[in-house]
């Protein structure tokens, strides 16, 4: 994330691109939270199966 | 009311007199060692009153609080030192505060609103305290338990019931029923640190009542959000963001939760927050008030709860390595170091260190009843960490799972559970789990590239705290990254493009309303039911656990339980004497009955042979109630 100072005083303001990543984190992180529990026992439910094709 | 009032102004102007004396530059440092010495203070005080006098009642707590305040004013006169300073005036600098605070406010919408959102809670989770009775797991178990003992006997004591149990043998019980049996009052009410608990105690002795029992841990929490602000600043954060940081501390669901029950993780996390701005406030000056604060909050932090002991060894550690470093740098000069280093041990140890020793003294280990297994040395215990807490409380999904989705799983707020004081499998809430934690990411490379040391320490310190702590994907136990989480993204949301930092101040507004009201459901449902009873008719039998509601309808007696019941409830608002009734056979056990003398017995008649041996002395024990959790006999005298 690059950074640019806006005034003499101020903190260095991140890029558009770092803020909107960090916004873009932030939403996903989100809808994980509101929409979609169970995609985490998918998640989980995946690595499980992973881990037992490993033991092929 | 008026009583608990006054203690309270007397061990804080005390307090303020002392802060005075170490004419600390900053207001904000003054607010927190304000908080520090007081809460110390109040320990002294207790401990003083209830071990070395036993007068644990309010005259005695009342003279001891005037002693306290009388020495705050011999420090802070310069006739003592001989030394004519010119030291910036405490109360000053205190309404300085204020003002900066409230012209913040003024032209600060998200601070605003964030401001009325923390009110509204803190007014719900007021009213839950005043009009609710303590209800949650431990603290009938065993963070009140011994409160309500002490206030009865008048003295911090050893608990009757430890003393019965002092041979149990682990080897004799699976591991289920070894988590079980330790979680009641006869272990963990006798060996835990109780320094958060004691404000639970003083509001007894000051109140002859347990109505604020629940807000024990208050003033650790709003230290904890002054850290939180401290933090965010040596962060490089501006003060209105800062401020947001600290309500939003207050705003985290585990906190808030906590803001209600007799519990101490909330306060400890507070704690590990001020140890840590004060470890880094000591790094900065290197001067001796400051290693005087900060091992008096290491000292604290450690009296908290037993982690304590670990996380101060961590700060010692780490403040050992800076402080030669600094040595050999010639930032500061060799005897000086260690005339800081033994002032920073003497604090820590005075104290944090008095429930290690007693636990010590009592049953030969500090941490009992963790079992210390070094090469050639160990100390006498029940168990591991793991046998005695980790392995019964981890739910079955978290079991044999890497421990790093554990973490994002319960950090990310995506586990399943509601929102509570177990705070088990999530507790942070969403906002910081979607705009604090990924925070961190750029604010520690940020630091790294433009070397920020405050900030590198910070961040390693809470690294080298997450290592040493067990069951790190617990909210509850690991509530000491929030305030580090939250120093981030205030300094992160400084540096957002306007127009993103509008998008994320509305998706934290939307996210701390959610959570928040999640936290209060379950206050905000039982309070308008407790609201319009009498007060003697807010109790936990009547609002909770019919089971229970017999307590309120007998005259002050003497109850006895047997293992499992929970006990705090029983103390019917401490009007009733309750003890444990215990026996390795029947007949010991009835005569146990008749030796303690108690007019009810209660049983939990799905643990052990209580309840076969009740049915079987029916020449001593009637049937006086039988409900779905416990059964109630009233003995025949």
């Amino acid at each position: 994330m690059s950074t640019r100072s806006n005034t003499n005083s101020g903190p260095k303001i991140l890029s558009l691109s770092g803020s909107l990543c960090y916004l873009t984190a932030a939403v996903i992180i989100n809808l994980l939270y509101y929409l979609n529990p169970g995609l985490w026992a998918l998640l989980d439910n995946t690595l499980k199966w992973l881990a037992w094709v490993k033991t092929l | 009311m008026a009583w608990l009032l006054l203690v309270t102004i007397i061990i804080v102007a005390g307090s303020a007199f002392m802060v005075k004396r170490l004419a600390l530059k900053s207001t904000l440092d003054c607010w927190l060692t304000l908080g520090l010495f007081s809460l110390a203070g109040q320990i002294l005080i207790l401990l003083v009153a209830g071990v070395c006098l036993k007068q644990l009642n309010r005259p005695t707590v009342l003279f001891l609080a005037v002693a306290w305040a009388g020495v705050g004013l011999l420090l802070s006169a310069d006739a003592l030192s001989g030394i004519k300073t010119t030291r910036p005036n405490f109360y000053q600098q205190l309404l300085r505060g204020l003002s900066i605070l409230s012209s913040a406010c003024k032209h600060n919408p998200p601070l605003k609103v964030v401001g009325l959102i923390l009110l509204l809670s803190f007014i719900a989770v007021g009213l839950g305290v005043v009009y609710l009775p303590p209800y949650a797991w431990d603290e009938i178990w065993y963070h009140l338990p011994p409160m309500a003992n002490w206030y009865q006997q008048g003295a911090i004591a050893q608990l009757p019931e430890a003393l019965q149990w002092q041979d149990y043998n682990p080897l004799q019980v699976d591991a289920n029923q070894l988590a079980l049996d330790c979680s009641v009052a006869f272990n963990w009410a006798n060996v835990y640190p109780l320094n958060a608990e004691l404000n639970a105690l003083l509001t007894m002795v000051m109140l002859d009542n347990d109505m604020l029992a629940d807000a024990a841990q208050l003033p650790y929490v709003l230290l904890g959000a002054l850290a939180t602000l401290g933090l965010c600043r040596l962060a490089g954060a501006r003060l209105t963001t800062a401020l947001l940081a600290a309500m939003l501390f207050l705003l985290t669901p585990a906190v808030l939760a906590h803001l209600r029950v007799a519990y101490a993780d909330a306060s400890f996390a507070a704690m590990v927050a001020t140890t840590l701005y004060f470890f880094l406030k000591w790094q900065i000056k290197l001067e001796a008030q400051y290693a005087l604060l900060f091992g008096l909050a290491t000292g604290l932090m450690m009296g908290i709860i037993s982690t304590g002991l670990a996380f101060a060894g961590v700060f010692c550690l780490a403040s050992l390595v800076y402080g030669l470093w600094q040595c050999q740098r010639q930032k500061i000069k060799c005897p000086q170091l260690c005339r800081q280093a033994g002032l920073f041990l003497l604090v820590m140890i005075a104290t944090g260190s008095f429930w290690y020793l007693r636990t010590w003294w009592l049953y030969g280990n500090p941490i009992y009843p963790v079992t210390v297994a070094l090469p050639g040395w160990s100390l006498p215990g029940l168990g591991s960490v793991d046998q005695l807490f980790m392995n019964h409380n981890t739910p079955d999904n978290y079991r044999g799972r890497s421990l790093l989705l554990n973490v994002l799983i319960s950090w990310l707020e995506l586990g399943e559970e509601t929102y509570n004081y177990y705070s088990r499998t999530r507790g942070f809430g969403p906002f910081w789990a979607a705009l604090a934690l990924p925070a961190l990411i750029p604010f520690t490379y940020n630091a790294l590239k433009q070397g920020q040391t405050p900030v590198i320490w910070m961040m390693g310190i809470t690294l080298l705290l997450l290592l040493v702590q067990p069951a790190v994907w617990w909210p509850r136990y690991a509530l000491y990254v929030v305030p580090v989480g939250l120093a981030a993204w205030a300094w992160l949301y400084e540096r957002l493009q306007a127009k993103v930092r509008l998008a994320v101040t509305l998706l934290m507004i939307f996210n701390i309303v959610v959570s928040s009201g999640l936290v209060l459901a379950e206050t905000l449902d039982k309070l308008p039911l407790a609201m319009k009873k009498a007060s003697s008719c807010r109790t936990f039998g009547q609002l909770y656990y019919q089971d229970y509601a017999w307590v309120d309808s007998i005259p002050p007696s003497n109850i006895g339980y047997t293992p499992m019941a929970w006990i705090y409830p029983l103390y019917g608002g401490l009007q009733h004497r309750v003890q444990l009734i215990d026996g390795s056979t029947a007949e010991s056990w009835r005569k146990a009955i008749r030796q303690q003398k108690v007019d009810y017995v209660v049983i939990k008649p799905d643990y052990s042979h209580y309840e076969l041996w009740a049915q079987d002395s029916a020449d001593l024990l009637q049937i006086y109630q039988k409900g779905e959790l416990i059964n109630v006999y009233k003995v025949k005298h």
